[in-house]
C-alpha cells in the first residue's frame, strides 16, 4: 500500500519534471521516458534483478564512488552526442599533517546503543579519509552546479544506474553519495536495530523516517538542493552522511585515492565546486572557474588544507 | 398759563441723537449679526460642506461608473426588457382593460363572499352559546334537538361559503396574474433594475438629502439653505449648527464639581467618524487636517459579527470598537475643553515649535494658562490610556507607555517613588523589585576603594548601569563641593562596609578555572542572552543574527575584571554567585543557572582573564586623611549632630571626642537616609525604610502651582546655547518650562534633576543635606527614553472614571497582560522564540520574484502530506490526493500582503543574490496552496519585509555561531536550544508548567543548558500567571485541564473496542521504537542509560496536552520541523511493533493508542505486570532488549 503510495509520487514528479519548468536548464535536460521510469521504479521496491546491466554488479558494493564510474562506463557504448565535450580529472590531495580521530565505536564496547549490532566492529570517523601513500582524501564532492549545457547522454548514462543508501552496523553505506533530480534513492537497512534516516534537505524538505530492521523505501529527490545535505542518525548519533542533489549529472566523489573524473562535460569555462565534509567549501561555494577543453581530458588538482580541518 | 411749545433740550438735536444712536444700534446689531454668522466653526462647516458634496458627487459617479462596468449587460438587458413588456402592454391595451374590469367585478364578488362568511361566522357562534345555555341548564334532550335542526345546517352554510370564498380568491389570484402577465411582468423587471441601481440610488439619496441640508444642487435648496442660514432665523435648522456629544457619565471636574462633559470637536472636526476621510489614502492627500478622519477609524482593534466571526474594527470612535464616539467623546482621552468652539479656548496643544508657530500665525493661537486640562500634545497622547488600562501591558499597542513602564521597572523608579498602591487609580507598581544588588554582604564581592570610585561614577565605569549618577551633578559640582562629596563617599562605603557580613552557603574554590573552557561555556550556557560582551560583539556573528546580539538585560561584563584586583578573591565570589546567585542576593533577577561548581569556577576564571579598559577618568578619591576631606568630615558630621539636637556649645566637644571611622560611619549612615541608597539595594537596618521620593500617584493632575521652579529660567539662560539647546534641554521643553507647566517641569526633573538648586546651593541658603537628591540616570540626554517615562508618569492622574467605561476583559486577555509582564521581567525572551522571524511579500509583488522556486517547493510540500494524518488536521483545503497535482502560476502577482512566519536555515556560502530557504512556522497560502509547518520555501530576501523574531536572542546567536564555528547544521543544534515556546499554550497542561518553573527539572538529556531557576516573588504566583500567559496566547483552556483520556468511561470503551488496549500501547513502547531513545520504565535503550537521547516517557503524562500529544506522535515535524524525533508510524505503512491484534492495519488508531497509554502510564504499567505475571503470556525473556520485532515488517 505505501510501496504504491511512494510511486504514485515518484510518477508524479516524472510527469512534473516532464513538463518541463521555465528554467532554461530543464530545457537542456532531456528526462528519461517516464514509461520505462515507472517499470522501473515499480519493481524497485522487490528487487534490482530489472535494473540497468551496469548496476547490477555493483548492487553488493558502495554505489557513490560508482556513480562516475557509470557514467564513464556509459560513452564506450553510445556515440558522442556532440563534439562540444570534455573530460575533467584530478586529484584532491592533503597538505599538511594527517589527522588522527577518534575511533567513533570501539570493537566490542558494551556501553554504546546496541552493541550487539553496532560494536561488532571499530566504527571510524570518516570525516576526513586520507591514504597514507598518495596524501589522496577519500569522499570529496566535485560537482559543477551550474553546466552551461547538459549532455542528455551523460544524463541517461546516470540515470541507469542504481543506488542504494545502507545501513550497515550503525554506519551509512556510502558515507557521501550524489544523486540527480528525480534518479530513484533506495534506502536499505542491513542491521536488526532499528535506524532513521533524518535528511536535512531544503528544497526537498526534511525527511525523518524510522527504518525498521530490514525494512526498504525509496527517494526521489524533485529539486536540486544546492549544496551537501546532512543525514543523521538520531539513535545512533554518530552515524552521518552526505547527500549531494543536483539537477545535473555533472558530479563526481573521489576515491580512496583521492582520484575523481566527470565525463562530458560541456567544454567551455565552467564552474566547479569541491567539497569536503571538515573543511566544507575547497573552492568559492559559488564555484571556481575551470577551462573544460574539447574532447580532451582537463587535469584539475585541489589540496585540503590541514590547519583548516575541523572535527566534531 | 399757555402751553408752551419750548422743550427742555432742543428737539431737532433730540432727532439728530436719536438718528445717531439708532444706526449705531442698528450697527451694532449688524456687526454682532454678521460676527456671529461668521464665527470660525461656521465658516470651517462651510468649507466642510463644499468638500463632502464634492466627495458624495464624485461617489455617485465613481457608483455609476462601477454600475457601467460591472453591470450595463445586464441594465441594457433589464431596460429591453421593460421596453418591450411596455410595448406589449401598449398592444394589450384592450385585452388589459378587459382583464380589469373582470378583476374589479371578481373583487367586488370577493368581498360580498367575505362578508357573508363572517356574518355566517358570527351567527354560528350565537347559536352555539344557545346551546351551552342548554347544557348548562341540564336540558340535553333540547340541546340535542337543538344541534340537528339548527346548528348542523348553520355550519354547513358556513361550509358553503367558505368553500366559495376560497375558489373566489383562487379565481382573483389568477386574474391578476393574467393581468401581470399581458402587462409584460414588467413590476419584476422594475425590481431586477432596482437591485442592479441600488448602490447608486442610494448615493444620489445622500446626495439628494444633503443638498437640501447645505442648500446646494438646485436653486430652491440654495435659496431655502440661505433663509433657514439667515441671521436671526438661523435657530431653527440652519445647515451650520454645532454638533455635541453628551457625555452625562464621564464627568470632568470644574473645580471641585463633577459635571457632565459635553465635546463639541465634531464641530469642526466633521470628518472624525467618517469613512472616505482617511488621511492615508491617496485620493485625501490635499484634506486639510481638520476633515481628516481619526486614524485608527478602521484599524486597530477586532470586534465580533453577528455571525461571531471576529472582523476588524476601528480602535477609536467606530461603533463596534472599544471606544465608540458616543459612548467616550474626545476629551477623556484628548484633554482640551470640549465645550470650546474656537481654536484657542478649545485648548488645542501643539506637539512642537514648528506646529505651535504654524498655529500662532494661522490661528492665532495662544496658550490656555487658566483651563486644567489641556489637551495633550500628540507626542504624549498615549498617557491617558493609563486612566482605564491602569495594569499599562494590557494595551501593547501603546508603545511609548510600554516603554515607559518597562523603563521604569528596570531603573527601579518605584525605589524613591511610590507608583500605586492604596487608593491610586494607575498601575500598582508597588511590588516591584529593588533593582540594585544586595549591599549587606559587599566585603565579601569587591574591595572598598573600588566601592568608592563606583559611587562616585558610576557611568565612567558602565556607561549603561542602571545606577544613576549621584555625584558631578549641577548642585554638587562646584570646586567648593569636593571635599564635601568625597567625605560623603568614603562615609558611605565605610558604613556599607562595617554592616556587611559573610553570605552562607559558598563553596570554597579548590581548583583554579580554566579560562579557555570558561570562555565557551559564557557562549553555551547562554550568559550571552542576558549580559553582553566586548568578547562577543555583534559583527562577530553573522548578519543575519546580529540584531539579536543586543543583551541588556543584565550589566555589561567587558569590564568585570577592574572589579576583583585580587583574582583569588574575585573567582571566589564569581564562581560562587554564577552557581548559586541567590546565596548572595536572594532576589536576584539572575536564575540558578543550575551549572556545576567547575562550570562556574571556569566561566569566572576567563571573565577575570579579560582585561578591562575602564577609562582613567574612574581614579581614586583623595583619602580620608587628605586634610580638605578630613575638614569637610568633621563640618558635615557637625551639621547631622547639629540637626540631631547637640547645641553648639556641645558641638565642638561631641564632634572632637569621635575617632575617624565613627565619624565616617555615622555621616555613612545619615548620607544613606539622605541618599535613599536603600531603594534599589538591600542594607542591614533599613529593611522597613520608607522610599524618600515624592509619590507618583496623580502626578500628573498637580497643579504647576505647587511644584518649584526656582531659578530655572535663569539656569537655561546661563547655559551656552548649542543651536537652540541649552545643557542639552531641548527646545520645546526649554519653552514648557518658562510656560510654569508639568510638562516642562518633569522634562527638566528628569534631564537635569538638580539643576532646581540653581543659584541655592550657597550654604546660607540651603544646608548641604536640604539640597536636591534626585540622582542622574545614563538616559538623562536621551529624549526619547525621558519622553517614554513622562509619558507614563504624565498618564497618572486623579480622574475618577466610572466602572462603566472601564475595560472588560476576558480572563484570557488578563492573562495575557499579566503574563508579559512576567516575560519581560525574567527576560524569557533571551533564550526563547515567541514568535518566529517574519517575511512579507507586499501585494502587487511578482510571486516569482520572491520566491524563485515556487513551483517545486508547492510539489514538494503537496508530496509531504502523504504522511499526514488528515483526521488530525481540521483545515479541509489540506487534502492529499496523489494524483492531483498541484498548479500554481508564478508569474501571478500577490493579491493582498503575504507573511511567511518561519525560520531561515541561513546559509552563508550563498551569494546574496540567491534565495535562501526558509522552514516555514505558521501555515500560509500562497497562490492557492497551504504550506504547512514544516515546508520549507526558498526566498529571495532583498524582495521582502523582514521582521525580527519575538525572543530566543541566546538561540539565534547560538546556532549560527556553532554553524560559523563548528560547522554544525542549525537543524541538528536547535534541537539542543531551548525551544521555542509557539504553541506553548496548546502542548503542556498548566498545572505541569506551573510546577515546573518553580523546580525545572532536566527533560531532554542533550541540552546545551539547563533551563535556569528563577527566583520569583515569593508573595505572588508567579509561576502559574506564566503558565496561564501561554494558555491565554493560544486559546486553550486554563488553569486546569480535564484529561478525558483518563475517563474510567473513555477506557472501558476503549477496551471493549480493542483488548488490552492500554497494555498494547505500553507494548508498542516497550517493544517497539519509542525504546531506542527513550528510556520507558525498565526499558531503555540496550548499554543502559547513557545512551538515552530522548525524555522520559514517564515525564510525559502531566506534560502534555492529549490533542497536541496525538499529534506530535503522528508526525513531529508538523510541530516542530527541527525535531530528531522520526515519524514512528505512518499512516500508510508497516504496524507499530507491538500494536495489539485490533489495531494491526489501523495506524491512526496506534497512535491513538500510544498516546492513550502515555497519558495514563501508571494504570498501563499495572496492566502490563498484571499481564506479564499471568500464565497465559509469554515468558518475558525476550522482553527489554532492543531488538524490536525484527519481524514486524
Amino acid at each position: 500500500m505505501k510501496s504504491y503510495l511512494l510511486s504514485g509520487i515518484v510518477i508524479g514528479s516524472f510527469l512534473l519534471s516532464g513538463c518541463g519548468g521555465p528554467s532554461p536548464l530543464d530545457n537542456a535536460v532531456v528526462v528519461p521516458d517516464p514509461s520505462v521510469d515507472m517499470a522501473r521504479i515499480q519493481s524497485s521496491g522487490k528487487s534490482a534483478d530489472k535494473a540497468a546491466p551496469v548496476a547490477s554488479t555493483e548492487a553488493a558494493m558502495p554505489p557513490a564512488a560508482a556513480v562516475p564510474a557509470a557514467a564513464a562506463s556509459a560513452p564506450a557504448a553510445v556515440p558522442t552526442v556532440s563534439d562540444g565535450f570534455g573530460t575533467l580529472k584530478g586529484k584532491v590531495v592533503l597538505e599538511g599533517g594527517k589527522p588522527t580521530l577518534k575511533l567513533l565505536v570501539t570493537k566490542g564496547d558494551a556501553g554504546v546503543k546496541d552493541p550487539t549490532v553496532c560494536a561488532v566492529s571499530n566504527v571510524v570517523n570518516e570525516a576526513i579519509e586520507v591514504d597514507d601513500a598518495s596524501k589522496g582524501v577519500k569522499n570529496v564532492l566535485v560537482y559543477i552546479p551550474k553546466p552551461t549545457s547538459v549532455n542528455p547522454e551523460a544524463v541517461k548514462a546516470l540515470m541507469s544506474a542504481k543506488i542504494v543508501f545502507d545501513q550497515k552496523n550503525c554506519v551509512f553505506k556510502p558515507h557521501v553519495l550524489g544523486l540527480m533530480k528525480g534518479q530513484t534513492l533506495d534506502i536499505t537497512s542491513s542491521d536488526s536495530v532499528g535506524h532513521n534516516v533524518n535528511a536535512k534537505m531544503r528544497t526537498n524538505g526534511a525527511s525523518n523516517n524510522l527504518l525498521s530492521p530490514g525494512a526498504k523505501s525509496t527517494f526521489v529527490p524533485k529539486a536540486s538542493e544546492g549544496r551537501p545535505s546532512e543525514v543523521t542518525c538520531d539513535i545512533h548519533p554518530w552515524m552521518k552522511a552526505y547527500w549531494l542533489i543536483l539537477d545535473n549529472p555533472y558530479f563526481a566523489i573521489t576515491d580512496s585515492k583521492g582520484e575523481f573524473e566527470i565525463k562530458m562535460v560541456p567544454a567551455g569555462t565552467q564552474k566547479v565546486v569541491v567539497w569536503q565534509e571538515a573543511v566544507q567549501y575547497l573552492t568559492p561555494p559559488v564555484g571556481m572557474d575551470v577551462l573544460i577543453a574539447k574532447d580532451a581530458v582537463t587535469q584539475q588538482d585541489f589540496k585540503v588544507d590541514a590547519t583548516k580541518i575541523k572535527i566534531n | 398759563m399757555p402751553a408752551t411749545e419750548e422743550t427742555y433740550r432742543k428737539t431737532s438735536t433730540l432727532h439728530v441723537v436719536f438718528a445717531v444712536t439708532s444706526i449705531a444700534f442698528l450697527g451694532s446689531t449688524v456687526w454682532m449679526i454678521a460676527a456671529d454668522h461668521f464665527r470660525p466653526w461656521k465658516t470651517i462647516q462651510r468649507e466642510f460642506h463644499r468638500v463632502e458634496t464634492d466627495k458624495l458627487v464624485k461617489l455617485e459617479k465613481a457608483k455609476q461608473l462601477d454600475l457601467i462596468a460591472k453591470h450595463s449587460n445586464e441594465l441594457v438587458a433589464v431596460n429591453q426588457k421593460i421596453a418591450q413588456a411596455n410595448a406589449t402592454a401598449n398592444q394589450n391595451g384592450p385585452a388589459i382593460y378587459a382583464k380589469q374590469t373582470e378583476i374589479k367585478s371578481i373583487e367586488g364578488q370577493f368581498a360580498d363572499l367575505d362578508t357573508k362568511k363572517r356574518f355566517q361566522k358570527a351567527e354560528l357562534d350565537s347559536l352555539r352559546s344557545l346551546y351551552d345555555g342548554m347544557i348548562d341548564r341540564g336540558d340535553d334532550a333540547a340541546a340535542k334537538r337543538y344541534i340537528q335542526s339548527t346548528i348542523v345546517p348553520a355550519e354547513k352554510k358556513l361550509n358553503g361559503f367558505t368553500v366559495a370564498y376560497q375558489s373566489k380568491s383562487a379565481e382573483l389570484e389568477a386574474s391578476k396574474k393574467g393581468l401581470k402577465a399581458l402587462e409584460g411582468n414588467v413590476d419584476l423587471l422594475v425590481k431586477e433594475k432596482d437591485r442592479l441601481e441600488l448602490e447608486v440610488n442610494r448615493a444620489k439619496r445622500v446626495v439628494s438629502e444633503k443638498d437640501k441640508v447645505y442648500g446646494e444642487g438646485s436653486l430652491a435648496n440654495k435659496l431655502a439653505a440661505e433663509i433657514r442660514g439667515l441671521p436671526g432665523l438661523d435657530l431653527a435648522a440652519p445647515p451650520e449648527r454645532i454638533q455635541q456629544i453628551s457625555l452625562p457619565e464621564l464627568t470632568i471636574n470644574y473645580n471641585f464639581k463633577e459635571v457632565p462633559r459635553y465635546d463639541r470637536c465634531t464641530t469642526c472636526h466633521q470628518a472624525m467618524d467618517k469613512l472616505g476621510y482617511a488621511h492615508g489614502d491617496p485620493e485625501n492627500k490635499d484634506l486639510k487636517p481638520e476633515f481628516q478622519s481619526h486614524p485608527q477609524l478602521t484599524s486597530g482593534a477586532t470586534a465580533i459579527d453577528p455571525k461571531g466571526n471576529v472582523v476588524n474594527a476601528g480602535l477609536y470612535m467606530d461603533a463596534n470598537g472599544p471606544h465608540p464616539i458616543n459612548k467616550f467623546g474626545c476629551t477623556v482621552c484628548h484633554g482640551g475643553q470640549g465645550s470650546g468652539t474656537d481654536f484657542t479656548y478649545s485648548s488645542h496643544e501643539p506637539s512642537d515649535l514648528y506646529e505651535k508657530h504654524e498655529w500662532e500665525e494661522k490661528h492665532n493661537w495662544k496658550e490656555m494658562h487658566h483651563w486644567d486640562f489641556p489637551m495633550l500634545p500628540t507626542r504624549f497622547m498615549e498617557s491617558s490610556c493609563v486612566k482605564c488600562h491602569t495594569q499599562v501591558t494590557d494595551i501593547p499597542q501603546a508603545s511609548k507607555l510600554q516603554a515607559g513602564y518597562n523603563r521604569i521597572t528596570k531603573f527601579g523608579c518605584t525605589g524613591c517613588h511610590q507608583i500605586g498602591g492604596d487608593g491610586a487609580t494607575g498601575p500598582d507598581m508597588t511590588d516591584n523589585r529593588p533593582v540594585g544588588p544586595n549591599l549587606k554582604h559587599i566585603a565579601a564581592k569587591v574591595p572598598k576603594d573600588w566601592t568608592a570610585k563606583w559611587i562616585k561614577a558610576p557611568h565612567t565605569f558602565r556607561p549603561d548601569t542602571r545606577m544613576p549618577a549621584f555625584y558631578g551633578l549641577t548642585n554638587n559640582s562646584a570646586k567648593s563641593d569636593q571635599p564635601k562629596n568625597h567625605a560623603e563617599i568614603h562615609a558611605i562605603t565605610a558604613f556599607l562596609y562595617s554592616k556587611s557580613s559573610k553570605p552562607e552557603g559558598f563553596q570554597e574554590i579548590k581548583t583554579a578555572g580554566n579560562a579557555e573552557a570558561g570562555k565557551n561555556l559564557f557562549m553555551q550556557k547562554g550568559c550571552v542572552a542576558c549580559h553582553a560582551h566586548k568578547e562577543f560583539p555583534s559583527e562577530k556573528f553573522p548578519k543575519p543574527v546580529q540584531q539579536y546580539v543586543a543583551a541588556d538585560y543584565g550589566p555589561n561584563l567587558s569590564n568585570v575584571s577592574a572589579k576583583f584586583p585580587d583574582p583569588k578573591m574575585g573567582e571566589g565570589w564569581l564562581a560562587n554567585w554564577i552557581l548559586a546567585p541567590e546565596k548572595y542576593h536572594p532576589n536576584t533577577l539572575m536564575p540558578n543557572l543550575q551549572l556545576s561548581l567547575e562550570d562556574s569556577t571556569n566561566i569566572a576564571a576567563w571573565l577575570l582573564t579579560v582585561k578591562s579598559d575602564v577609562p582613567k577618568t574612574f581614579e581614586e578619591l583623595p583619602p580620608v586623611n587628605d586634610p580638605e576631606v578630613s575638614k569637610a568630615l568633621d563640618e558635615l558630621v557637625s551639621l547631622y549632630k547639629r540637626k540631631g539636637g547637640v547645641t553648639l556649645t556641645d558641638l565642638p566637644l561631641t564632634v572632637g571626642k569621635m575617632s575617624t571611622d565613627e565619624k565616617l560611619v555615622f555621616l555613612g549612615e545619615k548620607s544613606v537616609s539622605r541618599l535613599g541608597c536603600f531603594g534599589c539595594h538591600s542594607i542591614s537596618g533599613y529593611e522597613n525604610a520608607k522610599p524618600i521620593g515624592t509619590p507618583l500617584n496623580n502626578w500628573g493632575s498637580k497643579s504647576p502651582t505647587k511644584l518649584d521652579f526656582a531659578h530655572i529660567t535663569e539656569y537655561l539662560v546661563d547655559q551656552v546655547d548649542d543651536h537652540g539647546k541649552r545643557d542639552g534641554t531641548d527646545e520645546y521643553f526649554s519653552e514648557k518650562l518658562t510656560e510654569h507647566t508639568r510638562m516642562g517641569f518633569l522634562y527638566q526633573k528628569l534631564h537635569r534633576p538638580r539643576s532646581y538648586d540653581y543659584k541655592k546651593t550657597n550654604e546660607n541658603l540651603k544646608d548641604w543635606d536640604d539640597r536636591l537628591r534626585m540622582p542622574q540616570f545614563t538616559w538623562s540626554n536621551d529624549d526619547k527614553a525621558v519622553e517614554e517615562v513622562m509619558t507614563l508618569v504624565l498618564g497618572l492622574v486623579e480622574d475618577k472614571i466610572s466602572s462603566k467605561f472601564l475595560p472588560k476583559y476576558s480572563p484570557q486577555k488578563i492573562a495575557m497582560a499579566q503574563g508579559r509582564k512576567l516575560i519581560d521581567r525574567y527576560n524569557c525572551k533571551g533564550c526563547h522564540v515567541l514568535e518566529m522571524p517574519k517575511y512579507t511579500i507586499a501585494a502587487g509583488t511578482k510571486l516569482s520574484d520572491a520566491l524563485p522556486d515556487l513551483e517545486t517547493n508547492v510539489t514538494v510540500s503537496y508530496g509531504a502530506r502523504a504522511s499526514d494524518y488528515k483526521h488530525l488536521i481540521k483545515d479541509p483545503k489540506l487534502g492529499f490526493d496523489a494524483e492531483k497535482q498541484p498548479t500554481v502560476n508564478p508569474d501571478a502577482k500577490a493579491e493582498s500582503d503575504v507573511t511567511i512566519e518561519g525560520m531561515m536555515l541561513f546559509d552563508s556560502t550563498l551569494p546574496a543574490d540567491e534565495p535562501q530557504t526558509i522552514q516555514v512556522w505558521q501555515p500560509v497560502t500562497i497562490a492557492g496552496h497551504t504550506f504547512q509547518v514544516g515546508d520549507n520555501i526558498a526566498m529571495k530576501l532583498d524582495k521582502v519585509k523582514q521582521l525580527p523574531a519575538d525572543g530566543g536572542d541566546f538561540a539565534w546567536v547560538f546556532t549560527a555561531w556553532n554553524h560559523a564555528e563548528n560547522g554544525i547544521e542549525y537543524l541538528s543544534q536547535w534541537n539542543r536550544m531551548p525551544p521555542p515556546l509557539l504553541r506553548e499554550g496548546q502542548k503542556v497542561q498548566t498545572p505541569w508548567l506551573t510546577s515546573f518553573l518553580k523546580d525545572p527539572y532536566p527533560i531532554r538529556p542533550a541540552t546545551n543548558l539547563r533551563m535556569p531557576k528563577f527566583h520569583y516573588n515569593p508573595k505572588r504566583s508567579e509561576t502559574a500567571e506564566l503558565a496561564n500567559y501561554f494558555a491565554a496566547k493560544d486559546g486553550t483552556e486554563f488553569p486546569y485541564q480535564l484529561i478525558p483520556q483518563r475517563d474510567q468511561a473513555y477506557l472501558a470503551n476503549q477496551e471493549k473496542a480493542h483488548a488490552n488496549y492500554l497494555t498494547g500501547g505500553w507494548n508498542m513502547m516497550t517493544k517497539g521504537a519509542c525504546i531506542q531513545c527513550h528510556q520507558v520504565g525498565k526499558n531503555m535503550p540496550a548499554a543502559g542509560a547513557n545512551n538515552v537521547n530522548g525524555p522520559n516517557l514517564r515525564q510525559v503524562n502531566n506534560r502534555f496536552r492529549p490533542d497536541y500529544l496525538e499529534q506530535w506522535i503522528a508526525k513531529p515535524t508538523r510541530i516542530l520541523p527541527y525535531t530528531a524525533m522520526p515519524q514512528n508510524i505512518l499512516p500508510i505503512g508497516p504496524d507499530a511493533p507491538g500494536s495489539p491484534k485490533s489495531l494491526l492495519g489501523k495506524s491512526a488508531e496506534q497512535v491513538t493508542a500510544l498516546r492513550d497509554a502515555l497519558l495514563n502510564y501508571s494504570t498501563a504499567i499495572e496492566q502490563s505486570m498484571i499481564a506479564e505475571s499471568g500464565p497465559i503470556t509469554a515468558p518475558p525473556a525476550a522482553q527489554p532488549v532492543a531488538k524490536p520485532a525484527a519481524g514486524g515488517e
